[in-house]
Formats: structure tokens, C-alpha cells, sequence
């Protein structure tokens, strides 16, 4: 670990805009009483938080290279900044990002990828995967014996 | 009112230019849409390039019924305002995603009460004029289930 925060938790929780974002917020009860900080790409999702913390960070596909540096370069300053024990990641580029550098500024990871990839999990899913501690993937025949897991559906 | 949305992030001009020809043909039926990034401006229905999530969940909650790309934040949305759904997948082979996963989500979300899905221009025309007979969703909660939450909350607090 290249901090040390005394055994709280605190959570960094990242969804790209759109259906990713609809989904976290469908996970809300789970972070009940903790602190979390929340990432995404619509400055107006801030409203949806109050008054937890919320980051945005730029739009990037998997094609935009120079928007995917600066996405990279903007979540590292808030994860330096958030120092999160935990990264809750629904996807994609954003989520991917902040779960491989929260990993390796010693945080444990959790992965959700989203329920619209039915048919198999998404690339930065698959990506993520080595990296990742709670592995989930939201449809059971999508499962396997090392991950992702099946535990239910944001539904 | 039905409000036409085709998400945030990208334009869905096959759909915003059949429900416009739609509205052409039903002066009386008042539509707005949300037409993303594009250079097609509707003539016969109101219309926003983009909307704040406050507006857009207004907009749902005035609507009748939303007429949509098949985009889980829209369909999730839909569902906890207790609205029928008509939705058109993206195909990726027309430039209108950068994969297929909204046609290979269709057949699981076809199964869903409150949703209709159509796969082409003429379709939709059919589908807009059957909007009422899309039979409304069951409630919706506004969270997760259990199981999901609490393997969540778990792992959050070190109890897995």
C-alpha cells in the first residue's frame, strides 16, 4: 500500500454517462453510511450525489487516443486526491482506468459490468478482470469458474 | 406528449427522421425529442440536442409514452417512472454504435412487459401508431435487488 488510511473505507465509485450511470445509482443502497465519491462524464450527474463528492472527467471512447490520455492523466489526480480503499467500477474507459490505478495504489476493486452486455462480457470487462477483486458479470450464463461471477442483477 | 430520446452519446438519425415523417402525418399528437450530436433538425416535432438528466426525467414523467434507442439508461429510467417503451437497437453496420450489443440485448428485453421493440423504419411507423397498446410496466423499484446490494455491501465492508 502507498498510503495508509487506518481501516476506513472509502469508496471511489466510477460509471461512464448514459446506462452505466443509471445502473450505479441503482446501487446506492450499498453504500449507505460510507463515504464514497462518485466519477463520470456529465457534470450534471453531480446533482444526483449531493452531497457526496463528484468528479467529471472527459468523454473518451476506446478510439479517441488523446482523449483517452487525458482521462487517464484526470483520474489519476483524483485518485491520488480521494486516496480510495475501494474502486466501484461500472465501466467502461473511465471505470477501467480508475480500477487499474486504484489497484495499484493498493485499493481493492470491484467490477460490474453492465446488464446490456448479454451476450458476452465487455472488452473493458475482460480487460479489468486480472486486476480486479469482486468480479461481476450481471447474467449467469455469462459466469465462469474464475470469474466473472454471476450475484444478481441491478434490476 | 411523446418524447422521442436517442441517449446521450450518440445521434440515431434513422429513428429521429421516422418518428419526424410520423409526426408529419399526426399534427394533433404533440412529440419532442432529444436528437443528439447531429446535423438533421426535425420539422414537425419540438426538439433539443441535449437534455440535463433533470429535464430528460421531466420529460419522461409528461410523456405518455417514449419512443427510444433500446439504451439500458433510458429503458432502466422508463421503468421506475412507469412508462411504455418503444425502442429501436442501434446497428453497428449503419455507423450507429461501435457494436451490436443493443440488437443482442433486444431478444432479452422484448421479454419485458412496458417495452416494444422494432428493428426497422417501418416497424416503428407501426409501432407509434400502436403506442397504447404497449401494456404498461410493472413496478419498479428504484434500487437493486438484495442479493446484488448486499454481495456489494459485503465485500465494502470486508464481510466476504
Amino acid at each position: 500500500m502507498l498510503y495508509c488510511n487506518h481501516g476506513q473505507i472509502k469508496i471511489l465509485a466510477v460509471a461512464s454517462s448514459g446506462g452505466h450511470w443509471v445502473q450505479l445509482k441503482r446501487l446506492f443502497p450499498a453504500f449507505t453510511g460510507l463515504d464514497v465519491s462518485f466519477v463520470s462524464e456529465n457534470a450534471h450527474y453531480a446533482e444526483d450525489v449531493k452531497p457526496y463528492r463528484f468528479y467529471t472527467v472527459t468523454n473518451a471512447t476506446r478510439h479517441e487516443k488523446i482523449a483517452l490520455i487525458v482521462l487517464f492523466l484526470q483520474l489519476i489526480a483524483i485518485l491520488v486526491r480521494e486516496r480510495p480503499t475501494v474502486v466501484v467500477s461500472l465501466g467502461s474507459a473511465p471505470g477501467y482506468f480508475a480500477l487499474r490505478i486504484g489497484k495499484w495504489l493498493g485499493a481493492r476493486t470491484v467490477w460490474i459490468d453492465s446488464i446490456a452486455n448479454v451476450q458476452h462480457i465487455s472488452l473493458s470487462g475482460r480487460l479489468a478482470g486480472p486486476y480486479t477483486d469482486l468480479w461481476l458479470t450481471q447474467w449467469p450464463h455469462l459466469a465462469r469458474p474464475d470469474g466473472p461471477y454471476y450475484a444478481g442483477q441491478i434490476l | 406528449m411523446i418524447f422521442v430520446t436517442v441517449g446521450s452519446r450518440l445521434p440515431f438519425d434513422r429513428l429521429i427522421k421516422t418518428v419526424d415523417k410520423w409526426a408529419s402525418l399526426h399534427p394533433e399528437e404533440k412529440v419532442f425529442a432529444q436528437i443528439g450530436q447531429t446535423d438533421y433538425q426535425p420539422v414537425h416535432m419540438g426538439w433539443d440536442i441535449i437534455l440535463t438528466p433533470r429535464v430528460f426525467e421531466q420529460k419522461c414523467v409528461e410523456s405518455r409514452a417514449i419512443v427510444a434507442h433500446a439504451g439500458m439508461g433510458t429503458i432502466l429510467i422508463a421503468a421506475e417512472k412507469g412508462k411504455r417503451v418503444l425502442a429501436m437497437p442501434r446497428r453497428a453496420d449503419m455507423g450507429e454504435h461501435v457494436n451490436d450489443h443493443q440488437l443482442e440485448c433486444a431478444t432479452w428485453l422484448a421479454l419485458r412487459k412496458g417495452l416494444k421493440i422494432v428493428y426497422d423504419e417501418h416497424e416503428l411507423l407501426e409501432g407509434l401508431d400502436a403506442l397504447d397498446h404497449i401494456p404498461s410496466p410493472d413496478i419498479f423499484s428504484l434500487s437493486a435487488r438484495s442479493p446484488l446490494i448486499q454481495k456489494l455491501t459485503n465485500f465494502l465492508l470486508k464481510r466476504d
